[in-house]
């Protein structure tokens, strides 16, 4: 040691920052990464929310974060290359990025059944190991030195001991320069960690194709709480990415699943014994449990993509999470967007002019019309632009009807949150369609008698309609009919058509005593002036009577006998309805 | 140069074993090319390429019972020992023997024979393999050093306690991944549960 | 996937009585949906355990029972716990809750059907949590084992579908609440309440809703029963069953003036079910004949001689998830075999805790267990004072969680309970345990 070296915290920080170029060098001199966030106490690290280790990055703001007080307590002040290189190394190659953390902490996910929620803690282990390994074999940075100075006062764990035997074979350093406790070193560990560290070596390059091979070796470390709890205790000082996604925004294209997660959730035990036995007892449950939900299975149930989600980022809002969920399997089935209309078949007649504003584009100024209101332009004042009216036949100048969407959210369906449901799908296509079409929606779901939740009228916020449709009441056991009075109850001055979607019970409440549901029913499809439809989930002759009766009062009634026709239905009505023709 | 016995240059030249050491077609009934390798080798440990067959240690019959894997192994291995290491040193002629026909063949239903070169640690694996039958170690190793390091690449003794416990562990994942599927689904009915 | 229906009651057809109690006007916004998972193997199981529990033999003081030898056998050849241990009962020691914790898959037979498993989270109110793994058949007897006790009353529980044959009574903050039915009892509807009024549209529905369903048996704790009691329901049960915890004279009576029929207080556990009902105030009787009942030394694995009090500790039982040998209980009697028949004597198990808040309105403290069960705490004690100030005491390795349990504690006791939250070192050599106290009786 330079015996005359300044050992306050700042000098600390002045080397660590002339350190930082040569770190970035061992990736790539020109990244563009900011650099790290110095706090020279462990009180500002705190606030910036690193705890446990001495440096962590955040994918949210691409920053680094280093403790300098306990880079000094923890004594490893002389290695800033290897540890910045190390943080830059989960920035640009492992994990990188928001989604490629949140698909790698899924696919893990898959392995660890029943200790999930330990997903971002392996997916940290996992990292570290690709990007040590790349640093200590291809960079010749001496990592070794680094881990040695952390474990000095470690409290030794099976989980620990099987890193850093995995650290000695990948690097064949002697046994016991890592894991320097020999009362935990067995047979058992040393062919895991000989398994672990092929994996990290072959799966260097693709990494994200190895996250569920490696939980999977990982996963009997884990489940014993016990344990579990001593290992995350060894290796505390060494997570830096635990935290990586936290307040991150909404990602999309997780609510489908993952086909690799189900092929990579492989033990690599099994896969080296070539036990074909022991590897179907093992995969029976995982099998049925990957089958996955909604149109065609393709999507993982609402629990699990809400699970995933709040893995990466804590913070994420359940609603919106839930929202997302439903608006991502809508999707594909959503009508197009429109796209600007172009006349067809009607003509475009001038129809007088109208002031142009800044802001309107530019080729509509009609410069003639302009000078003549006035010889010197003012733009906004005296500036025209010429209007059109349109063919009163053609069958572009229809506007799209609103559409006022009821669910029967009664005891009889089931929790869109906890398993999927094709009702709210359905109810998504038709509003998202709705909303891209330019109309209005008005949503309520429906409980009765007990509670309803509808939507302040017709509205064009996604978030707001999305939140109604997505929640779930559970109460009564119809749609209460007289909910439609509250739009429909006198005739409206932009129309609307009206979907319900319940099944059987709605003729209970069509027959209830309370009030002439019959009545209202008839009255509000009138007042509405758009079509109405009735999905119900029964079978044809059911209520032949009841069917027979809303029929000739307008009413389509669609049976569905299966919930996922609903799709079907939805998408048909989104056609017919909200797809403008070019 | 000659004697250090440097692990990573070892693999080195292990790996860096030519591809028509590993391309062999025997037409079967006829005699493998193997038998003339290594009689060659043998010639260039014992630093005499002027000995005749009846004055190197008899590999003839072996040859013949090898199937194909035990084969490329084998030339893996001809190819090892014509390091010069090996060179001139006509005791090691036997460990030399021993390791090709007999521990080759054993460690070949664990180990690919391309792995050996494809895999680091199977290539460690061999190099330290090769070097106990010859009664060698790697430069400032203890013999219980490399017995230990040997110990936790073996392929044969993995498999062993893999063997061991897959069996129980599998049971355990399947009545885990049970039990995680029926909390993620719902419980059956909690009569008097809280 | 959520299961449907035809997967929750594989046997029962009609589930129109199964609408009728989730959709009722008072009904409750029921937070669960819950099955008897029973299919026509299972409930041939389940009568025929109906059919010995009554008439199969207990054991004597210098007997043990006729099933023992073959049931170790079978444990050490297929429970990896028990692997390779002797048939005998004399050689086995004793396990103890950590064990079930720890490696919950340790206990089950190589011999059962995954396909049956089921779990049941426990909120770990004498302990950590812990999973209990069981099957549709073991849950099923629960009714079976009800039956033989109320059978010495004279009371039967009617069968077919149509009316409520039981109902279920919590008072908490939050718990599971379902209606479903039994297959076992021919599509009668069993129901579980809460009667938190946040639970309900309108506070007085639970009195109305319990009123018109009229269950046959009302089971609950104490605390639930004084909550039903202050609602003063007409109602007609045929028994009151209390469980979870001891019920005390002085509640027991108020409920049989109340509600003119038996009160029961049965000794049960989360591992393995039912174990003895209370006869006077001595003594219980025990219910089961396949669950052996040993009294250890509550230190060292030394069986004691009868009369001696010392732990309970349990073998047997008819769970092939969780096969008990020794399993110490925690709780404390001594065992007196009077005509064949074992009794508890002077068991003491779960004293009632009451806790209350600032309007002296009951606490349950089954709402903190599970309130803590989501934070990382090895263990806790709970004490109020004759001020009803709370004192906390959290082992956990994350002293962060200090303000959250602070926050959480204050939300269960509500304004005007002052709370001292200390949290130490967690120290993972030494289990920590969970315990209740408080200054006030019930």
């Amino acid at each position: 040691m330079d015996g005359t070296r300044d050992h306050t915290v700042e000098a600390l920080c002045e080397r660590w920052r002339a350190a930082w170029p040569r770190a970035r060098e061992m990736w790539n001199a020109f990244i563009r990464l900011r650099e790290p966030h110095w706090c020279l106490t462990t009180n500002e690290a705190v606030k910036e929310g690193l705890t446990g280790s001495f440096a962590m990055i955040r994918l949210t703001d691409h920053r680094i974060v280093i403790d300098l007080e306990k880079v000094m307590k923890y004594d490893v002040d002389d290695h800033a290359v290897q540890v910045l290189a190390h943080e830059i190394g989960h920035h640009i190659y492992t994990p990188a990025n928001l989604r490629d953390n949140a698909v790698l902490q899924g696919r893990i996910r898959w392995a660890l059944a029943g200790v999930e929620d330990q997903a971002g803690f392996v997916a940290n282990i996992y990292t570290d190991f690709i990007i040590n390994d790349f640093l200590q074999r291809s960079k010749e940075l001496d990592m070794v030195i680094v881990y040695q100075k952390l474990n000095k006062d470690v409290t030794f764990s099976k989980l620990w001991s099987l890193v850093m035997r995995t650290y000695e074979y990948l690097w064949k350093l002697k046994r016991g320069t890592l894991a320097t406790a020999p009362a935990f070193h067995n047979e058992s560990i040393d062919a895991d960690a000989s398994l672990m560290a092929s994996l990290v070596r072959s799966y260097s390059k693709n990494w994200m194709e190895g996250g569920g091979r490696f939980a999977a070796l990982l996963y009997p470390y884990l489940i014993e709480e016990k344990e579990l709890q001593k290992g995350k205790q060894s290796l505390a000082i060494y997570l830096d990415t635990e935290k990586a996604g936290e307040g991150g925004g909404m990602l999309s294209g997780l609510a489908e699943l993952d086909p690799q997660a189900e092929e990579g959730a492989v033990d690599p035990r099994q896969e080296a014994t070539g036990d074909a036995a022991t590897r179907e007892a093992g995969t029976t449950f995982e099998r049925s449990e990957k089958g996955g939900t909604g149109p065609k299975q393709r999507y993982l149930n609402p629990g699990m993509y809400i699970d995933l989600c709040r893995q990466v980022n804590p913070h994420a809002d359940e609603q919106l999470l839930i929202n997302q969920y439903y608006k991502e399997i809508a999707l594909p089935h959503l009508i197009a967007f429109p796209v600007e209309v172009s006349k067809t078949s009607g003509e475009l007649t001038p129809e007088g002019t109208d002031v142009w504003e800044p802001g309107d584009p530019m080729e509509e100024i009609d410069w003639l019309e302009s000078a003549i209101t006035s010889p010197q332009i003012f733009p906004g004042y005296t500036t025209r632009r010429r209007t059109y009216g349109e063919d009163q036949d053609s069958e572009t100048s229809l506007r799209p009807l609103d559409v006022y969407i009821g669910i029967d959210c009664s005891g009889s369906m089931s929790n869109p949150r906890v398993s999927f449901s094709w009702p709210v799908l359905a109810a998504t296509v038709i509003g998202l369609s709705a909303l891209r079409a330019g109309a209005k929606v008005m949503g309520c779901l429906s409980g009765e008698p007990g509670s309803f939740m509808e939507t302040k009228g017709f509205i064009s916020g996604e978030k707001d309609l999305l939140t109604v449709l997505t929640s779930y009441l559970g109460t009564g056991y119809a749609f209460g009919v007289s909910r439609l009075s509250t739009p429909f109850h006198k005739q409206l001055k932009k129309k609307s058509h009206v979907v319900i979607v319940s099944d059987d019970d709605i003729f209970s409440m069509l027959d209830a005593k309370e009030a002439d549901h019959w009545k209202i029913i008839e009255t509000s499809l009138a007042n509405a002036g758009g079509t109405g439809t009735i999905v119900l989930h029964s079978r044809p002759g059911w209520h032949n009577e009841g069917g027979v009766r809303l029929q000739r009062m307008g009413w389509h009634v669609h049976y569905v006998t299966d919930e996922s026709s609903m799709l079907d239905f939805a998408a048909e009505f989104s056609k017919k309805n909200y797809h403008k023709k070019k | 140069m000659k004697d250090q016995k440097e692990i990573y240059a070892l693999i080195k030249h292990l790996r860096s074993c030519p591809q028509d050491f590993l391309e062999f077609n025997h037409q079967p009934g006829t005699k493998p090319v193997t038998e003339a390798l290594v009689y060659d080798l043998f010639r260039k440990v014992v630093g005499n390429f002027n000995v005749s067959r009846e004055g190197l240690p008899d590999v003839g019959k072996l040859v013949w019972q090898l199937g194909d894997e035990e084969y490329r192994a084998i030339h893996i291995g001809v190819w090892f020992f014509h390091h010069q290491l090996f060179e001139g040193n006509a005791s090691l002629i036997k460990g030399i023997r021993a390791f090709l026909f007999e521990r080759l063949p054993e460690l070949t239903p664990y180990v690919k024979s391309l792995a050996w070169l494809e895999d680091e640690d199977r290539a460690e694996e061999f190099v330290r393999e090769a070097l106990r039958c010859c009664n060698m170690l790697i430069d400032g190793e203890t013999e219980h050093e490399a017995q230990d390091r040997l110990d936790g690449l073996s392929s044969v003794k993995r498999q062993q306690v893999l063997e061991q416990t897959n069996e129980s562990l599998a049971r355990m994942k399947a009545i885990r991944q049970a039990m995680a599927e029926k909390k993620a689904r719902e419980a059956a009915n909690v009569y008097g549960r809280e | 996937m959520a299961l449907s229906d035809a997967e929750r009651f594989p046997l029962i057809q009609d589930l129109s009585h199964l609408r009728s109690l989730q959709q009722d006007a008072c009904a409750p916004s029921f937070n669960f949906r819950s099955g008897d998972r029973l299919q026509s193997h299972h409930l041939q199981q389940v009568t025929r355990y109906a059919a010995t529990i009554g008439k199969q033999p207990f054991w004597n003081d210098d007997t043990q029972p006729t099933w023992m030898e073959s049931y170790l056998d079978w444990c050490a050849r297929t429970v990896p716990f028990y692997k390779g241990r002797a048939t005998t009962l004399s050689a086995q020691p004793t396990i103890s809750r950590s064990d079930l914790q720890t490696t919950p898959w340790q206990f089950v037979s190589s011999d059962s059907n995954l396909d049956d498993l089921l779990v049941y989270q426990t909120s770990g109110t004498t302990g950590a949590p812990m999973d209990v793994i069981f099957d549709p058949v073991s849950q099923a007897c629960w009714i079976p084992q009800l039956e033989s006790v109320l059978n010495r009353y004279g009371i039967r529980l009617s069968r077919g579908t149509g009316h409520t044959a039981i109902a279920l009574i919590c008072d908490q903050q939050s718990t599971l609440t379902y209606a479903s039915l039994s297959a076992y009892l021919g599509g009668a509807g069993v129901i579980k309440v809460n009667l938190n009024p946040l639970e309900w549209k309108d506070p007085d529905h639970r009195k109305q809703y319990l009123e018109k369903l009229n269950p046959e048996i009302l089971t609950g704790d104490p605390f639930a029963f004084l909550s039903l009691l202050a609602l003063a329901p007409r109602l007609s049960p045929k028994a009151l069953v209390s469980s979870a915890m001891k019920l005390t004279e002085g509640v027991r009576n108020k409920l049989e003036s109340f509600f003119r029929c038996p009160v029961l207080d049965i000794y049960s556990l989360t591992e393995c079910r039912m174990i003895a009902v209370a006869e006077g105030t001595h003594r219980h009787r025990a219910i089961r004949p396949e669950l052996f009942l040993e009294i250890f030394d509550p230190v060292h694995d030394i069986p004691l001689k009868p009369g001696e009090r010392g732990e309970l500790v349990i073998t047997g039982g008819n769970n092939p998830f969780l096969p008990l040998i020794r399993y110490r209980t925690g709780d404390f009697c001594s065992i007196s075999i009077d005509n064949s028949i074992p009794y508890l004597i002077d068991l003491e198990a779960r004293a009632p805790v009451a806790y209350y808040r600032a309007d002296h309105t009951f606490v349950n403290y089954v709402d903190i267990s599970r309130t803590m069960t989501e934070l990382p705490l090895a263990g806790f004690s709970v004490h109020q004072h004759t001020d009803k100030s709370v004192t906390f005491k959290g082992w956990s390795s994350d002293a962060s969680i200090k303000p959250l349990v602070h926050e959480k504690l204050s939300t269960i006791f509500g304004t005007g309970v002052s709370v001292d939250v200390t949290i130490l070192p967690f120290d993972s050599q030494r289990a920590k345990p969970v315990t209740y106290a408080s200054d006030f009786k019930i």
